[in-house]
C-alpha cells in the first residue's frame, strides 16, 4: 500500500500544517523531564500519527503506541508502561509514549484507564504525545489546559495534488488531470484517503475495470464498498467505508464470505477470518430473531474492527458468484449427505456424482414421489444413512412443491 | 467598509480592525486565538479558529470575511480565485498555506516544498 510505502521517515517530508509540524518538532527536540505532554488535535488523515513517528525516528525515540482499547484498563496500562516509567530502559534508549485516539477513550466506560492517563500526564518522566480528532468535546477541552496543543487542519486540495503527483511520478503511473482532480475532490482534505483512493483507482485501471471513484460523502454500493474496504489501509478508513456501504447486512456478509473463500488464504489465515464473520452472522441472526434493530448500530463497528483485523492485508479480493446465499448455506449444511446420495446413484447410472447432483437428482426425486416408492425401503436398499435419508426426503418434497406450483 | 461588504484577511499578515469593544476583543483573541499586538494589530495564523473569527466579524461589523492563503514556497498569495479547487476548498478549515500555480509548475515542486520547511527549522 502506498500509505506505507510512502510514509515519510522525516517530519519535513509531510505536507500541510507547516507551523504545527515545526512547533511539534521543536517541542520534542527541546523536551525535558517535567514538560507538559503534547496534544495533537485534528481530523483523521492529516498526518498526526505520521508526524509523531517521523519526528521520533528523526530524533531517535522509540515509540510506545497505545490506542483507545489499550487505554481502557488500568492494569493493562500499568503492565505496559510501569517498567518504562519506573526505570531506565535497556541501553538507555529514549522512549516516547503515544496515546492515539484519546477522544475514543473519553466517554466510554473505562476501568481506571483514564485515571491512570491523568496521572501519567502529570508524571512527565518521558515525553507523552496524545492525539484526538475532536476539540469540541468537553473532556478534551479539559486536557487542553494540561498539555501543549498542536492543531492540525485538513490539507488544501492543491497540496494533496502535489503529493499525489509525487507518488504517481515515483510509481511511473500517468493519471489524467481529470482523474487526479476527481480523486482529490472526493476526499475532503484527507491525505490518507487521497493516497488510498489513488492506489485503488490505479489498481482498477490496471485491471481495466470501471472507475470506482465516488464522492466519499456519498454511499458506496455493495461492490464498490467492498473494493474500498478490502484495499483500505487502516481501521479508520475501513470504518469510514463501512459506514457508507449500502446494502443489507446479510448481503454484506455473503459477499465477504464469497471473497474470503475465493481468495488464496492459508488455513491459518482462513480460520480467524471466518470466525470473525461467524460472530457477525450470530449478531445478525439475533437481530432477526429478537427484532431488536437498534443492535444494528454495532454491526458496522464489529464489521470494521473485528472482521478486518482478522483479514490478511491485501490478500482478500472481491469475488461474486451466482449461487444464492441460502442455497449455498444449504449446500454447506447438506453437502455431505448430498455427496453420499450422488455417489450411490452414480454407481447405478454410470455417471459422475456431480452429474447426479446437478442434473439427475430433481428427476429421481420426482420419479420416487410420483411412483409412491416406499422411501424407507428404498433408502435402506441404497444403503443411505439417516442424515442422507432426511436430505433425500427433503429434496423430494422440495421438487414436488415446485412441480405443484 | 459597510453593509454586505467583504473584508480580506491575509493569513500570517498583520491587519487592523476598528474598535470592537472589550467582549468582542476577548472573543477574538482568547477564544478564536487571533493574535494581537498593540502596534501591529491582529494576525490570523495556523492556530486561529477562522470560522469563529469570520462569524464574530460578521455579527459585529456585518461583513463577510475572505481569508487569503499564501504559497508555502514563494510566500506570495496562493491565488485561490483562479484555483481549480476553489469550489470545494473550505479555507476556514484547511491548513493555512498552499502552493501557487507558478511554484507548482517548477521542476520537482514537492522537493522544493519540503526543502523550504526544512530550512525554516
Amino acid at each position: 500500500m502506498w500509505t506505507e510505502k510512502y510514509r515519510p521517515s522525516n517530519p519535513y517530508l509531510l505536507i500541510g500544517n507547516e507551523e504545527s509540524r515545526l512547533r511539534f518538532i521543536h517541542w520534542l527536540e527541546n523536551w525535558k523531564e517535567g514538560d507538559k505532554p503534547a496534544l495533537l488535535i485534528g481530523p483523521p488523515g492529516v498526518g498526526k500519527t505520521t508526524l509523531v513517528y517521523a519526528t521520533a525516528n528523526a530524533l531517535n525515540y522509540r515509540v510506545i503506541d497505545l490506542n483507545a482499547s489499550d487505554m481502557r484498563t488500568k492494569e493493562k496500562l500499568e503492565r505496559i508502561l510501569s517498567p518504562i516509567l519506573t526505570s531506565k530502559t535497556l541501553f538507555n534508549e529514549k522512549v516516547l509514549i503515544f496515546l492515539d485516539e484519546v477522544d475514543g477513550i473519553y466517554g466510554k466506560a473505562d476501568y481506571g484507564g483514564m485515571e491512570f492517563i491523568n496521572d501519567l500526564i502529570k508524571n512527565g518522566k518521558v515525553p507523552i504525545v496524545l492525539a484526538a480528532n475532536i476539540e469540541e468535546d468537553e473532556k478534551i477541552k479539559k486536557l487542553i489546559s494540561q498539555t501543549n496543543v498542536f492543531r492540525f487542519k485538513r490539507i488544501p486540495p492543491k497540496l494533496i495534488e502535489l503529493y499525489l503527483s509525487y507518488i504517481l511520478n515515483k510509481e511511473g503511473i500517468k493519471l489524467s488531470k481529470e482523474d487526479l482532480e476527481k480523486i482529490i475532490r472526493s476526499v475532503n482534505g484527507d491525505l490518507r484517503a487521497a493516497i488510498n483512493t489513488a492506489y485503488t483507482y490505479t489498481l482498477a485501471m490496471k485491471e481495466g475495470s470501471e472507475s470506482i471513484l465516488q464522492k466519499r460523502d456519498e454511499s458506496l454500493n455493495l461492490l464498490e464498498g467492498l473494493d474500498m474496504i478490502l484495499s483500505a489501509n487502516s481501521i479508520d478508513d475501513v470504518y469510514n467505508y463501512v459506514k457508507k456501504w449500502d446494502g443489507l447486512p446479510m448481503d454484506k456478509l455473503r459477499i465477504l464470505y464469497n471473497s474470503i473463500l475465493s481468495s488464496n488464504l492459508s488455513i491459518e489465515e482462513l480460520i480467524p477470518a471466518l470466525n470473525a464473520l461467524s460472530n457477525l452472522d450470530i449478531l445478525v441472526g439475533k437481530i432477526n430473531k429478537t427484532q431488536e434493530w437498534r443492535l444494528l448500530r454495532y454491526f458496522n463497528e464489529m464489521l470494521a474492527y473485528s472482521v478486518f483485523q482478522a483479514l490478511p492485508k491485501g490478500k482478500v479480493k472481491r469475488s461474486e458468484d451466482s449461487i444464492p446465499w441460502q442455497l449455498k448455506l444449504r449446500i454447506w449444511n447438506e453437502a455431505k449427505a448430498i455427496k453420499e446420495i450422488g455417489l450411490k446413484f452414480a454407481k447405478i447410472f454410470h455417471v459422475s456424482s456431480t452429474t447426479i447432483i446437478n442434473l439427475y437428482l430433481p428427476y429421481i426425486a420426482l420419479i420416487l414421489k410420483q411412483n409412491k416408492i416406499d422411501l424407507e425401503k428404498f433408502c435402506n436398499l441404497l444403503g443411505l444413512d439417516e442424515s442422507s435419508k432426511k436430505v433425500l426426503i427433503k429434496e423430494i418434497d422440495r421438487v414436488w412443491e415446485m412441480v405443484k406450483k | 467598509m459597510g453593509d454586505g461588504e467583504e473584508m480580506r484577511i491575509i493569513l500570517d499578515e498583520w491587519f487592523k480592525l476598528p474598535k470592537l469593544g472589550t467582549d468582542t476583543f476577548i472573543k477574538l483573541t482568547k477564544e478564536a486565538n487571533l493574535k494581537y499586538e498593540s502596534k501591529r494589530g491582529f494576525k490570523a495564523d495556523f492556530n486561529t479558529n477562522l470560522l469563529m473569527v469570520a462569524s464574530i466579524i460578521k455579527s459585529v461589523l456585518n461583513e463577510d470575511v475572505e481569508f487569503v492563503i499564501k504559497c508555502s514556497i514563494c510566500g506570495k498569495e496562493a491565488g485561490c480565485d483562479s484555483c481549480n479547487y476553489k469550489d470545494i476548498c473550505d479555507r476556514l478549515r484547511i491548513s493555512p498555506k498552499c502552493i501557487c500555480d507558478e511554484c507548482k509548475e517548477k521542476s520537482d515542486p514537492y522537493a522544493l516544498y519540503t526543502s523550504i520547511l526544512a530550512m525554516e527549522k
